[in-house]
């Protein structure tokens, strides 16, 4: 292990005259961690501590704080002690509760703890912490010097961004606290922070931080921050001038982030020349270091014109003019060309591919800028094939775009080695580091499809509730599914509650390109059950294309079979339902292919004894602005079923997966001055059967030539379609209805009381969301009863349950932390909390994100 | 608050010549949802504890006899290292505000009876926190200006005018020891922060810790006595035969345990009286058969000790 014996070093020698006057003002600064030991932070890669950075960063802030006129206590000044006894602190690795007591003891003004973050090694921000919660801080002033610090630290750092954090929202779990502002532990006397300055575990990051200057020029940073908390302005005397060489051709082979631009490599060992414009005998030079980050800085500036000029062997000379404001960081970022001949860096498709989409445009990625001139007769097919080019990203990305190549079909694309860069060297087309080589790859295109087929809809809802007991599901696909594959073994029915398969019939329907599965149990599910359908990765459409993951919908039973009353099972149409020409509110359609007739072969296959459907054919005319199929009910038995809005209205619906939308129309007020009033639409994105309901007690209607209340008694006035209108829309279609009935939900008495039980019983959508690892889930109950929370993951598996017992009317809160009944972590991804109280339940979604 | 949990014996601990048995522990002060209580001292007669709350904000009295607290004041900077007077009818104490963010200080007292407030020092830069010395009350200001006020009148006193009293304390880093009213810088063992500095009550041994080594105790002319290697904010006891301290220990972010201990200047035995492994206890006082400490979770906890000869 290295350790760097730097901090003699670290005499602050610039000595500047600010205006800045920080007389009498006392800061201690302490240099978190110490000593190389367990509870330091090393990364291997490349040999950063972090106990080392945030010492040079201390001291050097020590420096210019002394030169403005502050005093100054440190907590340590060195590093270099043996490891003491774990968890103890040594004179260069304070206990806590030692640098605290240090702070206050020296009745210091402001504290500030220097440090770096670390994560996943895939994060780079500037984050300073304050003691509190975010929206609650110990020392409002820590929150406004943790706002100014983040941001001038941000700004020298160029980190991706910049966060002012409460420890006690960062860490609610640790209950006291974070560092040495610990609550219950080591409390500071006066306002401080700590500063995370950037990640040192983001590898790139990590490099740069091995630069004594780029800790200095934090150190500036935290340092202007400090004139600006204490009201003294900014350090305007001190202008830097600072960037990063890095090659403009090459990238670095560890993660890296291209919003702060470190996919270039940085060069090691570059001579930058700084060259003021009005003296340029006063040049002066800066030697990049050898810690593959590239950085450059000359402080103490003035405000002038320069011109820099960079050196690297094996790379072309750059210069450019720079402008030194007068300001604190002036940045100016260089690329270098590397003097190597041009190679192929990656293709799309790759070579040897067996399956490259026929119709997809091919990619080649060069390693620098081409010359694009006469391109197009430098790239050959063999077999032959038309195509023409196009270029992107400075001319490094190649794009051929074939008219038309033949399906399961192997090419061979050549580049030939006259193809040149920018600065004429030949392709090296098999990167051996010289140019002259012609570059290939061979690839087989595709079958004519290769998407795996999707779930476009399915039957009942995530987590949908009150689902019969002998259900009609469906599943649709948005393209034909091979039969094959769709048996008992790829789709399954299964209660949780009992964890039992149930036995199931399939029904399989092919219309519009889309294939719609029925799923029949063969007997009645259990009553107030969780059930699950699973779909499996076995589907696939008629190319041997499988669906890309199992895929999971829950349901849950309803807790006793409600009464039905059926309106019509269309066994006997007669006269009593109109043909849609008859209806003058009909329009839009096609008149010719519009009809609606009984029909015996496609029927409700739960129905005992069922002979026949309603089936409504229709073409729309597509010239038309305004589309409505109606068929009208116009007399018979059907008419003499009246019914209120407490109630069900549901058709079983034979969809065609048309995206033609349907609709019930009743109505209102029977007996009275009667309105007609309508439902939702319900779009046909299914093909098969499915049972279609209107809950009415939710007043939810659609729009057409009622109010928009339901009124007293109901009478059935009509089904209704319309024009999908949207792109998926087909023109023509046919749907099949069966099994009309009203559904009559148990009579509840209408008193005051109820009133209040079905409006103050409130789910709120859960705070934060998303989340992690905590969220509040906050609720409701009008009356006294029994509450239940139950958390469902995506699979509709319950994974935590809250019994609240019996609570009494009011307002409640439960804070989730992401937690099983097992307390175990639970994975990142979306989550049902359903609330239960008495027989009422409802369901929230929520999102876990790490 | 008044809830008492009495926890069954803690630990017996023998060593050649002195017992210590922890009777009980009684947690006497919950925190209070948001509000964490912490830095208990005890009164000179060892009768009531005064606390504050992290951050040092305000003053609280709980009076041991009837289990009562009463809020004192809610100044800011006034709970730390507030000292009683000698009779323990009044409290002094530093307390502050900032003035374009730096601290200015005052320093007052209050009467526990009627809970007045008289300031003696107003706003001023550089000004220590209170100090008894022979009955009096010394308080620091810039330039090692002094200043001596009587705990009965109310007045500022003359140097000349008052009894002398050998005091050791710590501050800006430094330990002093302070001898017929002039204070002399001293580093018994060598240079550092040197932090939590007290003399003992007989008044002829320091104690103290000088971060990163360990805590100390010598006697006048800084000949080294005792040495701890992981004692934090030492305390002596009533009788000055023991020191009383935390061994907290942390990762560089967080305190991840530390139990109150006690040792025996003389034969340098130590013994833990707290045994939490779910609880971080800190910040100890002492009155004779009495140790106070606050936990992370922001409550007072008290133990109540035997000492077997």
């Amino acid at each position: 292990m290295k350790y760097i014996k730097l901090f003699t070093l670290l005499i602050f020698s610039t000595i500047v005259l600010f205006s800045q006057d920080l007389s009498g003002t006392k800061v201690c600064i302490d240099p978190g961690h110490g000593g190389h030991e367990s509870d330091d932070r090393y990364m291997p890669e490349t040999g950063f501590w972090e106990s080392e950075s945030n010492l040079t960063k201390g001291l050097f802030l020590k420096g210019i704080l002394e030169s403005l006129g502050g005093f100054v206590v440190i907590t340590r000044t060195g590093n270099d002690d043996p490891p003491p006894t774990e968890g103890y602190g040594t004179p260069d690795d304070p206990s806590l509760s030692q640098r605290a007591a240090i702070a206050n003891e020296n009745n210091v003004d402001y504290f500030i703890s220097i440090h770096s973050n670390g994560a996943n090694g895939q994060a780079n921000y500037t984050l300073a912490i304050f003691n509190g919660k975010t929206n609650d801080p110990r020392y409002p002033l820590a929150k406004t010097m943790a706002q100014i610090l983040s941001e001038q630290i941000y700004t020298a750092n160029r980190t991706t961004t910049h966060y002012a954090w409460g420890d006690l929202t960062m860490h609610p779990d640790w209950n006291y606290g974070y560092g040495v502002f610990f609550d219950g532990t080591t409390p500071l006397s006066m306002p401080g922070n700590i500063s995370e300055g950037s990640f040192h575990d983001y590898i790139p990051e990590s490099w740069r931080l091995m630069s004594i200057d780029y800790r200095q020029k934090e150190s500036w940073a935290i340092a202007q921050s400090i004139t600006n908390y204490f009201e003294e302005g900014d350090i305007v005397s001190q202008n830097i001038l600072l960037g990063m060489v890095r090659s403009l051709y090459e990238s670095p082979d560890y993660f890296c982030l291209s919003s702060l631009h470190d996919q270039y490599l940085p060069l090691n060992n570059a001579k930058v020349k700084l060259i003021p414009d009005n003296a340029p005998e006063d040049s002066v030079i800066y030697y990049c270091d050898d810690n593959n980050n590239g950085f450059f800085m000359f402080d103490s500036l003035e405000s002038a014109d320069y011109q820099i000029i960079i050196e690297k062997e094996n790379y072309y000379n750059d210069t450019a003019s720079v402008f030194v404001d007068r300001k604190m960081f002036n940045f100016k970022d260089r690329y270098l060309t590397i003097k190597t001949p041009p190679t192929v860096v990656s293709t799309k498709p790759a070579n040897n591919e067996s399956s490259f989409p026929a119709w997809d445009p091919i990619k080649i990625t060069f390693s620098r800028e081409m010359n694009i001139t006469g391109a197009l007769d430098k790239i050959s097919f063999s077999p032959d094939a038309d195509f023409s080019v196009s270029w992107e990203n400075t001319n490094t990305v190649l794009w051929i775009n074939p008219d038309s190549l033949g399906f399961e079909t192997e090419y061979t694309v050549t580049i030939s080695s006259n193809l040149t860069d920018v600065y004429g060297h030949n392709l090296d087309g098999n990167n051996d580091g010289t140019g002259g080589d012609d570059f290939s790859i061979t690839f087989i295109t595709s079958p004519p499809d290769i998407t795996p087929p999707k779930v476009v809809s399915h039957y009942p809802e995530m987590l949908a509730h009150d689902i019969a007991l002998k259900p009609v599901l469906n599943v649709t696909f948005d393209e034909i599914i091979n039969s094959s594959s769709i048996n008992t073994e790829s789709i399954k029915l299964k209660n949780h509650a009992t964890d039992t398969f149930v036995a199931i019939d399939i029904l399989v329907f092919n219309k519009n390109n889309k294939t719609g599965i029925s799923i029949f149990p063969r007997d009645a599910l259990i009553a107030d059950n969780l059930h699950v359908i699973t779909i499996s990765e076995e589907i696939k459409d008629m190319y041997d294309n499988h669906l890309t993951n199992q895929v999971f919908f829950t349901f849950f039973t309803e807790e006793a079979s409600p009464e039905f009353t059926t309106i019509d099972n269309f066994n006997n149409i007669g006269t009593n339902w109109w043909e849609p020409s008859q209806s003058g509110s009909t329009m839009g359609v096609v008149v010719e292919n519009t009809y609606m007739e009984s029909n015996s072969d496609t029927l409700n296959p739960i129905t005992p004894n069922n002979s026949a459907s309603m089936e409504i054919g229709f073409q729309w005319d597509l010239n038309s602005g305004n589309w409505l199929v109606r068929n009208y009910l116009s007399k018979g038995a059907p008419l003499d079923v009246t019914f209120d809005r407490n109630n069900l209205l549901q058709v079983y619906v034979f969809g065609d997966g048309g995206n033609s939308k349907f609709r019930f129309a009743v109505d209102d007020n029977i007996g009275g001055s009667s309105g007609t009033e309508v439902s939702p639409w319900y779009e046909i994105d299914w093909v098969g059967w499915k049972v279609v309901t209107w809950d009415m007690s939710t007043n939810e209607t659609g729009s057409w030539i009622g109010d928009g209340s339901l009124d007293g008694k109901l009478r059935v006035d009509s089904f209704q379609l319309t024009y999908g209108n949207n792109e998926n829309a087909a023109s023509r279609g046919v749907v099949f209805l069966d099994d009309f009935a009203v559904v009559h939900i148990p009579e509840v008495a209408i008193d005051d009381n109820n009133q209040q039980v079905a409006q103050g019983f409130e789910l709120m959508q859960n705070y934060p969301n998303p989340f992690n690892p905590t969220t509040n889930i906050n609720f409701a109950i009008p009356q006294t009863g029994n509450v239940k929370i139950g958390i469902y993951n995506i699979q509709g598996e319950l994974v935590k349950e809250f019994q609240m017992g019996k609570l009494s009317q009011g307002n409640y809160n439960v804070v989730w932390n992401a937690r099983d009944n097992d307390n175990r972590n639970v994975a990142c991804g979306t989550y049902f909390c359903r609330l239960v109280y008495k027989d009422q339940s409802i369901t929230q979604k929520m999102l876990y994100l790490k | 608050m008044k809830k008492i949990l009495i926890m069954l014996l803690v630990l017996i601990t023998v060593v050649a010549g002195q017992n210590i048995k922890v009777l009980e522990t009684k947690v006497l002060i919950k925190n209070d949802n948001s509000i964490h209580y912490a830095f208990p001292n005890f009164s000179p007669q060892g009768d009531k504890i005064l606390y504050t709350t992290v951050g040092y904000k305000g003053l609280w009295l709980y009076n041991l006899d009837d289990n009562t607290t009463i809020q004192l004041n809610n100044l800011r900077g006034a709970g730390y290292k507030p000292v009683f007077s000698p009779g323990g009818e009044k409290i002094f104490f530093r307390h502050e505000e900032l003035i374009k963010k730096r601290r200015y200080f005052s320093i007052s007292h209050q009467s526990i009876e009627t809970r007045e407030i008289h300031d003696l020092i107003q706003k001023e830069r550089d000004v220590s926190t209170p100090r008894k010395s022979a009955g009096n009350i010394v308080i620091y200001k810039a330039k090692n200006q002094r200043e001596i006020y009587s705990c009965d009148k109310e007045v500022k006193l003359l140097e000349e005018s008052i009894e002398k009293e050998i005091n050791a304390f710590t501050e800006n880093s430094k330990l002093y020891l302070e001898i017929n009213g002039e204070k002399s810088v001293i580093e018994p063992v060598g240079k550092g922060h040197y932090i939590w500095g007290s003399i003992s009550p007989d008044r002829d041994k320091i104690l103290f810790t000088l971060v990163g080594k360990g805590t100390f105790v010598t006697n006048l002319n800084g000949e080294i006595l005792l040495n701890i290697k992981n004692a934090n904010f030492p305390k002596w006891s009533s009788d000055g035969k023991w020191i009383v301290f935390m061994n907290d220990k942390d990762n560089g972010h967080k305190v991840t345990s530390s139990d109150i201990m006690v040792i025996h200047v003389e034969s340098k035995n130590s013994f833990t009286l707290t045994n939490n492994v779910d609880k971080i206890a800190m910040y100890p006082s002492w009155s004779e058969n009495k140790i106070v400490y606050q936990t992370a979770q922001g409550n007072i906890e008290m133990l109540i000790i035997e000492f077997q000869e």
